[in-house]
């Protein structure tokens, strides 16, 4: 276990920032850099209580390539292939405080529950963890945990670490946390993050500050107006039992207006709509004539029973974006108008993103038993959890370099993608007097941006007898598997009702009707699959054949692979068993683009 | 002499390790600084901390009505706490060992926070680990992606050698006509295992291919070709010194861990007939 802070010198890291930074390469077409800024280690209370025993140093190594220890009795972890840039967001509650249990230089090791948390009896953990979490979701402070100057002086630790690790134009991390609210164990959780470490707050504020979102707001307000840029990204919708999208008033009590609208989006531009705790674009309860809604779902509250959430509606990406096309033409704001991102929420430091390197969302879970047949002292709902697990997401960001400026103001500006883990890559334009053929010459990028917007962005008013065309490309990851389509998924509202409609715009291997499926190369008993479906690329130029200009409208890209073994699949060739009742076998990895959205003045 | 001094020796260590474990094992175990349960007082100091934390979150002072709430809610705290010490959870014994385990690794690396290296030792962990420090191997480069059917390669070559510019003789495609010097690692993950090993062979051969791609067939022209290098110490030195800092926590803790195993004299049974049992 790391344990050894190291205050290094920070002016003369900082010296070489500077130097190096002249040298970063820039595109102004921009690229796609892939990385995670939901990733917990060892820090956080609940990773520490389940097995993690790497901290940020680890994790931001293991995102470079480094093997680090994975704990959990398995093996080290290794990330096939290194990602762009990476972001340590511990849980604000408590924040690095449970490692400090064992130093006894530190008030921590004195705490009740140091005993159970730092053991190997899972029960006793179990337990531990489970008081202390029914403290942060009933806002009880814990005395010594809780301690203010304990907190912010591991808050700087993770600061210096990040920029140990920073490298302009290579390797980007940010400062940032997580503020872990969760009412009644409905997850309205958020992670922030950091423009820079220069201007950041002096700590991590935790939900046991506050527990509403309107209160977290208000703070990331105040930092910024001493001089810091933060943004927070909500995930896990689908386990608010409808709180995330809230319907009339807050959880923090708000009416739904235009102030809480504006609010709402000044602070969180991005949505993480998929990591390991499910997907929560769209369930199939909602959009029940969508053929592709039923993906790696988990549908549970963080209730230790493992209850499904009563309510669906208010917890789902897509429903809410329309919702909020609603809100806005009653003269509230728009309070849902999100980018979006995939994520991970690994509590092990590495983020396990590739389906074939799977190795679990907890500490635990580092060993393909305790992943199909569940860790050991669980019940079998939660081993049902753990199987339900999906390999975590990616967060894609076109953005200008590999530095922080660069891709936190992509995320500023809604400009990024979510990828089901994968490193597909995907860009989407609006506009309305796009050439059919643009797209067949190299230099389309450059007159894609000149003649409307990017994916995030707003459609001007169309011009008389016109429609909008969006210029859609993608592309499979390098060394990974082909795509199947592309899709467009048009929400609008009509006399005051949610619609939504789903349009194949592209299609591989010569099909003409989406009906088709592209078909299934998995072999499950081997874990394997080909490339003799599917296309390595797919563009569409699509002009919307039912627009009204009169009615405002979201778009949005669905990008769909073909099927490929899903990571229980891979787990059970390697134990030599069947695939576990329930789980499929193979699935459609897939990304979703940020929307564009139509308004009509 | 501080704590982090006495911590920092390793034949202290021996010294000091018996009389720790049981310090430890006291604090874990009475609750003798536990004041009287029915009083619960909080001292102005302590109140004036809650005025701080309120402070420092929101940039102003609390009112009173939003103190008295403070207070109270840190009365309350502070009974379900001490219920908490008295439920004895601490009182399992397999999880204080554990514990104090884990304590003694923290020991056993302490120390490295306060090591200083020289140059000569930095110099020798920056060659023993070079891979960690090396300037991988860098390619600028431009490409132009063949039509599917690959085209005519040759004729197209000819353009690009006369002047053609390569973003209109491209098909469309996410891939950038020109790469920027990138480490080789990064070229791969974008064009493909492989891909940038193959076309650092074609620098100084002005446009050359086709070369192959996950994503097809490409004419290539490398622009210019870094090879890998191993920065001078005096360059990154903040790097190497923070990586031999925890490369030496690490084996303190081994090193740590097997003195103290040499302390005892250890009988194990043999695994085949506990197993054969």
């Amino acid at each position: 276990m790391k344990r050894v802070f190291v205050t290094s010198s920070v002016l003369t890291l900082c010296a070489a920032s500077t130097a190096l930074s002249q040298d970063v390469p820039v595109n102004p077409l921009r690229e796609a850099y892939f990385g995670n800024l939901h990733v917990h280690t060892a820090w956080s209370f609940d990773a520490n209580i389940n097995g993690a025993i790497s901290g940020p140093d680890e994790a931001y190594r293991w995102a470079r390539g480094e093997a680090i220890p994975g704990g959990g009795g398995g093996p080290d972890l290794k990330i096939l292939r290194p990602l762009d840039w990476y972001s340590v967001g511990d849980h604000a509650e408590y924040l690095g405080a449970l490692p400090l249990m064992a130093d006894p230089e530190s008030p921590v090791s004195k705490h009740p529950l140091a005993a159970a948390i730092s053991g190997d009896d899972a029960t006793a953990s179990f337990a531990a963890y489970t008081e202390i979490l029914d403290g942060i979701s009933n806002r009880r402070n814990d005395p010594i945990l809780g301690d203010p100057v304990l907190l912010a002086s591991v808050w700087e630790k993770i600061i210096d670490i990040a920029d140990q690790h920073y490298k302009p134009g290579e390797f980007t991390t940010f400062a940032g946390f997580e503020w872990t609210s969760n009412p009644g164990w409905r997850n309205l959780h958020r992670v922030v993050i950091f423009r820079d470490t220069e201007n950041v707050s002096d700590h991590a504020f935790s939900a046991i500050e506050s527990d509403r979102e309107e209160d977290l707001w208000a703070w990331m307000d105040l930092q910024r107006v001493q001089g810091a840029e933060l943004l927070a990204v909500p995930h896990n919708g689908n386990a608010s039992d409808g709180l995330m999208f809230p319907i009339g008033t807050s959880y923090g009590g708000s009416d739904i207006d235009s102030a809480y609208a504006e609010t709402r989006m000044r602070n969180e531009p991005l949505y993480e709509l998929t990591q390991i705790k499910g997907t929560s674009e769209v369930h199939p309860s909602i959009s029940p004539n969508d053929e592709f809604a039923n993906f790696e779902l988990w549908d549970y509250t963080l209730e230790s029973t493992a209850s499904p959430p009563e309510h669906k509606v208010g917890g789902y990406m897509r429903e809410a974006l329309i919702r909020g096309m609603a809100l806005e033409a009653e003269g509230k704001g728009n309070p849902f108008k999100y980018g979006f991102i995939g994520d991970s929420d690994t509590h092990n430091a590495a983020s396990t993103i590739e389906e074939n390197n799977y190795t679990g969302k907890f500490g635990f879970e580092n060993n393909p038993e305790h992943r199909l047949e569940g860790p050991p002292g669980v019940s079998e709902a939660a081993a049902q959890q753990v199987r339900e697990f999906s390999s975590g997401g990616l967060a894609g960001v076109w953005a200008e370099s590999n530095t922080r400026e660069a891709i936190f103001d992509a995320m500023v500006r809604k400009e990024t993608f979510a990828t089901s883990g994968v490193r597909m890559r995907v860009r989407m334009f609006g506009g309305y007097d796009y050439a059919e053929d643009m797209m067949e010459s190299a230099d389309w990028l450059q007159a894609a941006y000149d003649g409307g917007v990017p994916m995030g962005g707003d459609l001007a008013a169309a011009p008389e007898g016109t429609a909008p065309t969006f210029l859609i490309a993608a592309m499979k990851e390098a060394d990974g598997a082909n795509l199947d389509r592309i899709q467009v998924i048009k929400g609008w509202v009509e006399n005051g009702e949610q619609k939504e409609q789903i349009y194949d715009v592209a299609l591989s291997g010569g099909r003409t009707d989406g009906s088709e499926p592209v078909g299934n190369t998995v072999d499950v008993a081997d874990a394997s699959y080909t490339n003799d479906i599917g296309a390595a690329d797919l563009t569409a130029a699509w002009t919307d054949p039912d627009f009204d200009p009169a009615v405002p409208a979201v778009y949005y890209a669905r990008v769909l692979q073909i099927p490929t073994p899903r990571w229980s699949t891979y787990d059970a060739k390697a134990l030599g068993v069947d695939v576990p009742d329930g789980l499929p076998t193979s699935i459609q990895e897939r990304a979703w683009t940020s929307p564009i959205w139509y308004a009509p003045e | 002499m501080t704590a982090r001094t006495i911590l920092s020796s390793p034949l202290l260590h021996f010294f000091v390790l018996g009389g720790l474990v049981f310090a430890i094992y006291g604090l874990v175990n009475d609750s003798p600084t536990v004041a009287d349960p029915e009083a619960i007082t909080l001292q102005p100091a302590e109140a004036g901390q809650l005025v701080a934390r309120f402070t420092a979150t929101w940039d102003r002072p609390p009112t009173e009505v939003e103190l008295e709430g403070l207070m109270r809610a840190w009365a309350l705290e502070e009974a379900q706490y001490r219920e908490a010490v008295a439920l004895g959870l601490d009182q399992d014994d397999s999880v204080i060992r554990m514990r104090l385990s884990q304590k003694m690794e923290f020991i056993s690396e302490a120390g490295a926070a306060t090591l200083e290296a020289d140059d000569a030792v930095l110099q020798a962990h920056l060659e023993a680990h070079a891979e960690r420090f090396a300037e991988p191997t860098k390619l600028a480069f431009e490409q132009v992606l063949l039509p599917a059917d690959a085209g005519d390669a040759d004729a197209m070559r000819r353009a690009l050698e006369q002047g053609a510019d390569p973003a209109t003789l491209s098909r469309g495609s996410l891939l950038p006509t020109r790469l920027p010097l990138s480490a080789e690692t990064a070229i791969d993950r974008l064009f493909g295992g492989g891909f940038a090993r193959t076309i650092s062979e074609l620098a100084g051969s002005g446009w050359s291919g086709p070369v192959q791609s996950t994503y097809g067939h490409h004419l290539v022209r490398v622009i210019e070709l870094r090879p890998a290098v191993l920065p001078p110490l005096e360059a990154i030195r903040p790097k190497v010194e923070q990586d031999w800092r925890s490369t030496r926590a690490r084996e303190m803790r081994e090193e740590f861990g097997k003195a103290l195993l040499e302390r005892y004299d250890v009988t194990l049974p043999s695994a085949g007939e506990i197993l054969a049992k």
